[in-house]
This record gives C-alpha cells, structure tokens and sequence, in this order.
C-alpha cells in the first residue's frame, strides 16, 4: 500500500492507495493534482532523511507528502 | 501513532472529527511525522538538543532547524557561529513538527527558493554567538550540582549551629549572650564533653 499524506491543522491527513488498482491510483493520481495545483508541493521519501520533490504524480512512491504553500514569516 | 481518516463517515463527522482534534494531539501527530521523516543523526540531535541539522541543496549551507515555528532557522558559518536567522513556514495553522520538517525538506531540495521568499534578520557576522553558553542539558545539570552544594553546606552549618551538640551548648550557657552560638564556641564544647571529668563547658 502506498500512502499520500497531506499537512493539516489536525497534524495531518493520511489516504491510503493500492498501486495496483487502477482505481486507487486514479483517485491518488486526481487527489495529486488537486493538491499540487491549490499550491501544495509534493515530496516523496526516497531513504531515511531524503527526500526529493516531485511535479509529477508517480504511482510507485510509497510515501508522498504534500506542503502548504510556503510563506515568508 | 498514524490518524487513519475514514472518508467512509459523512461530512459533518470528518468536520467535527477536524474540529475535536486537540491541538496537543495535534502536536504530537506533527511530532511523530516529523521523526519519521528525519534521517536517524537528525533524531538523534532532535532528541537531545531539540534541534537538528541540514545542509542546503544549493549551497551546502549548513542550517540549524529549532523546535518552533518562528524564525527558528539559524544559519551557520563553517566555524558554527550563527550567521543569520532565517523564517518561513507553510500556510496555515500547522502542528511544530510540520512546520520543521516542512522547512527541513525545502531546505534540502530547494533551497534557494525558499529562502527567495523567506525573511531574515540580516547577517550577523561574529559577534553573534553560534549557541548559548550552555545547552539546556548542562544547565540542568548545572543548577542540580549546584543546588546540591548549598543543600551540602546549609546542612553542614545546619548541624553544626542547631545540631544536638549545638542544642546541649544552648541549654548550657542558659541566658548569655548570642556570641556563645559561634562556631569556635562550639568546637570547644565538642572538645570539653570529650574530656571525662571535665567541668563545665563555658567556663
């Protein structure tokens, strides 16, 4: 099972997906763009402490984050 | 502990679920996803210093991430002074460890974006110190250490004054003068009642 998770007031949000049905992706894939189209970036975990930031909805990455939009504070 | 969100319960039970959160708990999902994502050095610091490093993707700046949400970038010369403070943070009200791993995560892959859009309080050069004087762990024990020296010598001079020898000198030398409390007074009386035969011992 891979996994998206979204940064929210409630710590954050997690939704589960099975790459390997067509379904699951297609609803990850929409939920994607959504988020990275209201601002969001995207990272994917690729090893312990790294990670990498995607434009692109990639159904093998077992763990996504997605971030609010960053601002000066 | 992982928040499983069920979208199979109706809208007016996600919004109240939302709304019921606690901000600690909250809190403590951020803690816990920020700790998933940190390499196992960065827990380590985390867990003994509540901060941790990164180094810049860009610049191979080394930045120096507090716990909190507020200008709690330090950026760091190659000697480890603190060269400026940097702040920015996702939009929205976010638990502290999202906003740390947020700030972590741009600033190892895009740092200079970030930082393109982030405010500073200006370089500081080497006048600002890189790090208190202490680290809060050696305060602690610090002020310990010395709490247990003043408890040592209070109940030196504690025993010593109204001690049992010090309360049989009292009652001795009933209605004379408090210089008969000294301490040399009381040395003396130790050495006296130690003497069989002796007399009194203000005499």
């Amino acid at each position: 099972m891979a996994i998206q998770i979204v940064m929210d007031q409630t710590g954050d949000t997690r939704h589960q997906f099975d790459p390997s049905d067509a379904a699951d992706v297609a609803e990850a894939e929409a939920r994607f763009n959504e988020l990275t189209g209201a601002g969001f970036t995207a990272a994917e975990r690729t090893g312990r402490g790294q990670s990498k930031v995607v434009a692109k909805f990639d159904p093998a990455a077992e763990e996504t984050l997605f971030i609010p939009r960053l601002k000066g504070g | 502990m992982l928040h499983q969100r069920s979208y199979s319960q109706p809208r007016w039970a996600r919004v109240l679920d939302d709304y019921c959160l606690s901000p600690l708990e909250s809190e403590e999902r951020g803690q816990d996803l920020l700790r998933q994502w940190l390499s196992p050095e960065q827990v380590e610091q985390y867990d003994k210093y509540q901060h941790f490093e990164v180094v810049g993707c860009d610049t191979g700046t080394r930045y120096r991430i507090l716990r909190g949400k507020i200008m709690n970038i330090v950026e760091l010369a190659a000697d480890g002074r603190v060269t400026r403070r940097w702040c920015f943070a996702p939009e929205g009200t976010l638990a502290t460890g999202d906003v740390m791993l947020a700030q972590k995560i741009a600033l190892e892959t895009f740092e200079l974006n970030a930082l393109a859009i982030a405010n500073n309080d200006g370089r500081q050069g080497a006048v600002f110190p890189s790090r208190s004087f202490l680290d809060i762990d050696e305060l602690v024990w610090l002020v310990l250490a010395f709490a247990c020296f003043v408890t040592l010598v209070w109940s030196f001079f504690f025993t010593v004054f109204y001690g049992p020898a010090s309360s049989f000198a009292i009652r001795r030398s009933s209605g004379t003068s408090a210089a008969k409390f000294s301490f040399l007074r009381v040395l003396t009386m130790r050495r006296t009642v130690g003497d069989p035969g002796s007399g009194s011992c203000f005499r």
